[in-house]
């Protein structure tokens, strides 16, 4: 009795097993958790991950007998949704926070971040906090202080926030602080495997490119 | 990040159970396993091996390194360097405890395994700190550190890099006035 075969997906041309994906939608929880900012949005995952969730939940209701078989399955999606839930929600939080910054970096280019939903959101709430201050303030202000970029004002993440990276790919000539008075910046090496205590701004891009993951 | 969803991850890790059931091959969205037979070793994720002990179907089989004489080494070798050493597993802490609780019954010397255990996070633990008090002292800019576990980076990390944050403030800060006070200076000249 097999209530989920294994099947090959394709993702961005590649074929990856359901192991694989499940393996990075932890990978991208944990670095969502830990990262100041928000990294690039994984529609494609989130999708499959929540196919498979929905599929293999169906199969549990339609066999209706309790075996040991049943519960470990049920198990497995109740572990899968907790990660899922937590990482969509980890993005929310950050996106509510510095919705102003997202919005503006998605207008300036910047297309990757934002899945569509999380998009409408961030629209959403920078139209109702600038109606709610208009209503409750802004209405009764002389009309110099109308005219306020609201987006601009909004704080934007700390990107100079210290953070623990785990090295998955060797890098070369990586720019970090200068750790003498001298003002001139250093350039280190990182191996695989190393670990690291240090600003997610050096590191920022090589996150988002997956040869560093945060811990 | 809290300690429950750090043991959450370190669940993933696989296995040696003995089930004492019989059952067909779980094709589970994480993978293959099986199929179940009594008295045959089987290799499972470490969350399936809890939930199969706690119905008691099955016996927990220790990793290899879940030994006195590896603990006592790895005890030792922590002791003498005074880098983190290499640990068996990447989750050493979490593992060998949920082990600890769920086979208390089976397993040779146990209270002496949790001893030196506890021996060996302190140690690790006295290092950290010594090495971060060497850190903040010294205003470095990043630190290397190999071998930590994930548990003991969470377990320092909130406080740690909230303090480092704001020293980082600070220091931009101060280098800000200085080089406001050294440009007035020198267009005074």
């Amino acid at each position: 009795m097999d209530l989920l075969g294994m099947e090959d997906m394709s993702d961005d041309g590649e074929e990856m097993t359901l192991e694989q994906i499940l393996n990075e939608l932890h990978r991208a929880w944990v670095n969502e958790k830990k990262s100041p900012t928000l990294l690039d949005a994984k529609p494609d995952i989130v999708e499959c991950v929540l196919e498979q969730i929905k599929e293999m939940e169906n199969n549990i209701q339609s066999q209706n007998e309790f075996s040991l078989k049943i519960n470990i399955h049920q198990l497995e999606v109740e572990r899968i949704r907790f990660v899922l839930t937590s990482y969509l929600r980890s993005r929310l939080e950050k996106l509510q926070k510095h919705f102003g910054y997202f919005l503006r970096q998605h207008e300036a280019g910047i297309t990757t971040k934002l899945s569509i939903k999380e998009l409408q959101f961030a629209q959403t709430i920078s139209t109702d906090t600038y109606d709610h201050l208009d209503q409750s303030a802004l209405k009764h202000m002389p009309a110099v202080i109308k005219s306020i970029d609201l987006l601009s004002k909004v704080p934007p993440p700390n990107l100079e926030k210290y953070v623990f990276a785990s090295v998955k790919e060797s890098v070369d000539n990586l720019i970090v602080d200068p750790e003498t008075d001298d003002k001139v910046a250093d350039a280190i090496d990182m191996k695989a495997g190393e670990q690291y205590l240090i600003r997610y701004k050096l590191i920022e891009s090589l996150v988002d490119n997956g040869q560093v993951h945060l811990v | 990040m809290d300690h429950a969803e750090v043991e959450f991850i370190a669940e993933n890790e696989k296995i040696k159970i003995v089930p004492n059931f019989r059952e067909d091959v779980m094709y589970l969205i994480c993978g293959d396993f099986g199929p179940f037979t009594p008295g045959l070793q089987i290799e499972v994720p470490l969350w399936v091996a809890k939930m199969l002990h706690r119905k008691q179907q099955c016996q927990i089989v220790p990793p290899d390194w879940m030994n006195l004489e590896t603990f006592q080494r790895i005890k030792d070798d922590e002791m003498r360097s005074s880098t983190f050493t290499k640990l068996p597993n990447d989750h050493f802490f979490e593992m060998t405890r949920i082990i600890i609780s769920v086979a208390m019954d089976h397993l040779p010397q146990v209270d002496q395994l949790r001893i030196i255990m506890k021996d060996i996070e302190n140690t690790r633990s006295a290092k950290l700190r010594t090495s971060v008090n060497r850190f903040i002292k010294a205003q470095a800019g990043r630190a290397q550190v190999d071998n930590l576990t994930r548990l003991e980076i969470n377990d320092i990390d909130g406080f740690l890099t909230a303090s480092l944050d704001e020293m980082y403030q600070l220091k931009q800060t101060q280098q800000h006035v200085e080089d406001r006070a050294a440009a007035s200076a020198s267009s005074q000249d």
